[in-house]
């Protein structure tokens, strides 16, 4: 074997390698709670061809993806405390308003508390809807809270945060 | 491969040309998530000056030793790493900003804002900035103030300066 073989064998062996440290170190629970947001965002998505009992189906699938209760701040849309049941009602409402819905996460920040029991998911999401034939886009950041629950990790917490504060009254 | 990037990658043995490979991809590896970064707009909200859709080349190092100037578009990160907001700085640490009938003030000054092409009719009543504030906004002052992302904004947030 010749000398020059045995450093690409080394350096594609330290690729492999890091590529698999990187997926050790994202963790278990790292990988568990993108699994829901992902989970979350296809159920909040929406085609034109959906009928009736899939769109019940779908919002009692989201509502079971948060606490009970939730607390939300999503001004001028949802705040406040609200029960599982109200969430399923809500996701329910939100969705029928528009004709199709897709949600793209654009980036995000995970960041799990030392006692691996909670985690602050923040994102920047992007919202297509087809409403009344038009469509319309919408770029949001999002601040999701989780716990770790007997039923896996939900969410306990959502608002809307943004770097840029808009004065008050406007 | 033009020749010059051939003469520079390859050398006279595999393993010099994995090494010199290796050490391009971390210089420019570097280079785009240190000192620049590329960017492509989404949206309107600094038409006409710069289109959406238009690719932007960003300096990352920009405000590392300076302060942000007022008139100087900046890039503010959002959640994340591959967000930005993309906005002019108008108001500075410790500034009162108002806007009355498009026209900007500042701490009660009538402040010319050369780089618009449309002033708008935006009016604001005053906001005293922090001393870590920066007020910023878009330059597509058509657009309604309030369906418009303007206000204010963290030091800490602000990543860099446009280059082009």
């Amino acid at each position: 074997m010749n000398r020059s073989f045995q450093i690409s064998a080394v350096l594609l062996l330290t690729v492999i390698l890091g590529l698999s440290l990187a997926w050790f170190l994202q963790g278990r629970d790292e990988r568990r709670i993108l699994q829901r947001q992902e989970e979350l965002v296809e159920l909040l998505s929406k085609t034109a061809l959906e009928k009736e009992l899939a769109a019940l189906t779908r919002a009692r699938q989201i509502s079971i993806l948060f606490t009970d209760p939730v607390s939300t701040g999503m001004e001028p849309y949802l705040t406040g405390s609200h029960s599982r049941q109200d969430m399923a009602g809500l996701a329910y409402h939100l969705r029928s308003m528009v004709e199709e819905l897709s949600i793209e996460i654009a980036d995000h920040k995970l960041e799990i508390a030392p006692n691996r029991n909670s985690a602050v998911l923040a994102t920047v999401a992007r919202a297509k809807a087809r409403s009344g034939g038009e469509w319309m886009s919408d770029l949001r950041e999002v601040e999701m809270r989780w716990s770790k629950t007997d039923d896996g990790w939900l969410v306990n917490a959502v608002t809307f945060t943004s770097a840029i504060k808009r004065p008050e009254g406007l | 491969m033009n020749s010059g990037f051939r003469r520079l990658i390859a050398g006279r043995s595999l393993t010099t040309t994995l090494w010199r490979a290796a050490g391009l991809a971390v210089i420019t590896w570097i280079l785009f998530t240190q000192v620049l970064t590329v960017c492509r707009l989404d949206g309107a909200s600094m038409e006409p000056t710069m289109r959406d859709r238009s690719v932007r080349l960003v300096n990352l190092l920009k405000y590392r030793t300076g302060s942000p100037a007022r008139g100087e578009v900046v890039i503010i990160r959002a959640a994340g790493r591959r967000v930005f907001y993309l906005k002019r700085i108008l108001g500075l640490p410790g500034e009162t900003v108002s806007f009355e009938n498009g026209q900007l003030f500042i701490d009660g000054e009538a402040h010319d804002e050369t780089y618009l092409k449309d002033q708008g009719i935006w009016t604001m009543s005053p906001v005293i900035l922090k001393s870590s504030e920066y007020f910023v906004a878009g330059d597509n002052r058509s657009v309604p103030i309030t369906r418009h992302l303007m206000g204010t904004v963290e030091r800490g947030r602000i990543a860099g300066g446009l280059l082009w």
